[in-house]
């Protein structure tokens, strides 16, 4: 049976202590129990999630800080248990999410292997198995035999993120661990990565690099404040995140982005999953060519049409790709030479009027025949114009 | 957030590929399935299920499951636990040993003097008392921190909730058993007999270990809530070293309230050490009965707390 990870209506609550536990605190707050200060905040990190995923799933994790996505994974690990629903993994899992979480700072590296081994439940004999190629990968020669307090940060990093990747497990969690390791130890990272990325078979992602999103994952999900808020392919869903965001901060409510109060995001729904980059593409390509109207389009792809015109004003990511990719034509980039042109003269004359009004006779006067001079030395250049 | 916002994502998205979905027939089975990382052996590996509603059967198929599962990390962090206790210290291992045995020549010289005994017997009459004594409390002491102490662990990666009493416990068990080795050592040197009886000393040690290991759930987990737990036990543990008869005999006490004694729980195995190591006889059957008895509500009601707590304890941490 294929892994797969089944997350049904799972909700989990944090609940935060404004004040340590003590015996003599609770006794006096007993005491005036006619007060009753409030100290046990709830608050809710995931509110009914609902997620499958199956083989094949490249699943990347995007939303603001504090969205609950470690937690996210954290819950499919297990470390935290849901409050309702339930959480199915089936398969070998991995998580990579504190490397160094398994780490004893007395012990040699070479302990250590074995240690952070036996938290994932394997065996003496299955942690022989690969402890010489993580002494190898590593590159830590003789310091492997020495207790890890006496290592540098570069020297933990590659011990753990050896240990961390040397199994290849079904299904991959990554935290924000892509970039480990020191300048000389990142080249072999990667590939160690990508080539544990290629052979898991559903991996969920958790990345603020928007670009490992859309380069690692077939499918993003964005959580917001503890739900699931949308869910389809990367590129649309990182235009629709990133919309989303720049919205907010044009709202002069920036300080809403990076906090949870950040209730006025994601309150327009999210593309369809059905119109993908190449659709809108497509979309975008028949409004100018006039065979399709704005309205049209937006009642296909059941948006605003002011969603529309943002996609025909800025073009999908993929498109400006796609324009970035195809050289311009000599009369294009006249075009564009005599535009920037032009604007650069309204500039002048705008300038000019400006000065013209404030300044003496004898300014204006001066200013007045660089004005006139800059139209005529542009066609003059200029064979098009 | 309007929940009609919400993007169900049960299903698939439409580029990628899909397989045969379980997803109903799991849902049909869901109670059957609970806590089911126990039973399937998959060759794509265990399925691990969390979910809020278990009941305390599923609790305990998961917790035998979770100790064969984590055998081997038990074993290295109580190798680890032992090791870092005594690294660099001249006598290494050997102060496991001398503790004890020094106690307990002060111990036999104070009180030995005190109740004007014979020196040999009474050196032998309070080891065998002190050293199950020291076991069991110091158990539940270092079992009450363990939780705490190791909350970044629990944080950053999944362990079942009674592995760190569990390693602190059976450390104690490894030093005990250490100290029994040179309890005999004594016991020939002083020309005492050792009877044949010794050969039910492993399942003493082992009956007093489920004991131990039921208290000191118990304590790790109140302590969780409670973090003046660590400082009170130590008190009440060292009052109660005087409640039990070991630096004095039974016989010592007065006739009304000497039946009292059976109500000290840890009375009751250090009466099994005692019968075995110093009395030279089998504990009697009602001894062993009291004793189990104990034991196992014991480990169950550690159990239960943690089956009750599990889930909360990583967010009181």
């Amino acid at each position: 049976m294929s892994p797969h990870i089944l997350i049904n209506n799972a909700s989990l609550r944090f609940r935060l202590y404004k004040s340590s536990a003590n015996l003599k605190e609770s006794f006096i707050s007993r005491l005036r129990r006619g007060q009753s200060k409030d100290t046990v905040e709830d608050f809710d990190v995931l509110k009914d999630i609902n997620l499958t995923f199956s083989a094949g799933d490249r699943v990347g994790i995007i939303g603001l800080n504090g969205a609950g996505k470690s937690t996210l994974l954290k819950m499919i690990t297990g470390i935290y248990q849901p409050l309702s629903g339930w959480v199915e993994v089936r398969g070998n899992i991995m998580p990579l999410i504190e490397l160094t979480a398994g780490f004893d700072p007395e012990l040699s590296g070479r302990e250590n292997i074995y240690l952070s081994g036996a938290i994932l439940g394997r065996t003496r004999e299955q942690i022989a198995e690969y402890e010489q190629d993580v002494v190898e990968f590593s590159e830590l020669g003789d310091f492997i035999n020495v207790p890890i307090k006496y290592y540098s940060s570069g020297m933990l990093g590659r011990l753990a993120f050896s240990v961390g990747t040397m199994c290849k497990p079904e299904i991959l969690l990554v935290d924000e661990v892509l970039s480990t390791g020191d300048a000389e130890f990142v080249a072999k990272a990667t590939n160690r990565m990508m080539d544990l990325l290629s052979s898991s078979q559903i991996v969920v992602l958790v990345s603020h690099n928007l670009d490992h999103v859309q380069n690692l994952c077939n499918r993003a999900i964005i959580l917001h404040q503890g739900q699931v808020v949308a869910d389809g392919p990367p590129a649309a869903m990182i235009d629709y995140y990133m919309e989303e965001i720049s919205k907010a901060g044009t709202d002069k409510n920036a300080d809403a982005i990076g906090q949870r109060g950040g209730g006025k995001l994601f309150q327009t729904a999210p593309p369809s999953e059905q119109w993908t980059v190449p659709m809108k593409l497509q979309a975008v390509m028949d409004i100018i060519a006039g065979t399709r109207t704005v309205e049209q389009v937006a009642i296909e792809a059941n948006v605003e049409t002011a969603t529309v015109e943002t996609w025909l004003k800025n073009g999908t990511r993929g498109m400006r790709n796609g324009l970035r990719a195809r050289p311009l034509s000599i009369e294009e980039q006249y075009q564009a030479q005599i535009d920037r042109l032009e604007k650069r003269v309204q500039a002048l004359e705008e300038e000019n009027a400006r000065l013209r009004a404030s300044s003496t006779d004898a300014c204006a006067e001066a200013v007045v025949p660089l004005a006139q001079g800059v139209p005529s030395a542009i066609s003059g250049s200029l064979p098009l114009a | 957030m309007a929940p009609t916002e919400t993007v169900s994502s049960e299903k698939q998205p439409g580029e990628l590929q899909t397989p045969a979905m379980p997803t109903p027939d799991l849902k049909a089975n869901s109670p059957d399935l609970t806590a089911s990382r126990a039973s399937s052996a998959t060759p794509s590996g265990p399925v691990l299920r969390y979910s809020a509603q278990n009941t305390f059967w599923q609790f305990m198929l998961v917790f035998v499951a979770d100790l064969r599962r984590y055998q081997y990390a038990l074993n290295s962090f109580v190798v680890n636990a032992l090791a870092k206790k005594y690294r660099r210290s001249v006598l290494g291992f050997t102060w496991s040993l001398l503790g004890p045995l020094l106690t307990m020549a002060v111990l036999t010289v104070v009180f030995g003097t005190l109740f004007k005994r014979d020196m040999h017997q009474y050196a032998l009459y309070i080891l065998s008392g002190l050293l199950p004594w020291s076991f069991m409390s110091q158990s539940i002491i270092n079992g009450s921190q363990a939780l705490i102490n190791n909350e970044t662990m629990l944080r950053r990666s999944y362990l079942p909730k009674f592995f760190f009493p569990t390693v602190s416990t059976a450390s104690e068990a490894v030093s005990l058993s250490l100290n029994l080795v040179c309890l005999f050592a004594l016991a020939l040197a002083i020309g005492a007999q050792l009877s044949w009886c010794i050969v039910a000393l492993p399942l003493v040690i082992a009956v007093t270990y489920v004991f131990t290991l039921g208290a000191a759930l118990i304590a790790a987990i109140a302590t969780v809530y409670f973090r003046d737990l660590t400082h009170i036990l130590t008190v009440l543990l060292g009052a109660c070293f005087y409640l039990v008869p070991i630096v004095y005999p039974e016989s010592m006490l007065p006739e009304n309230i000497r039946g009292l004694v059976a109500l000290n729980p840890f009375y009751h195995f250090i009466c099994l050490f005692r019968s075995i190591l110093y009395l030279r006889q089998f504990p009697t059957p009602l001894e062993w009965s009291s004793a189990l008895l104990l034991a196992v509500l014991c480990l169950l009601a550690g159990l239960y707390l943690v089956k009750l707590r599990q889930n909360d304890i990583i967010f009181r941490l």
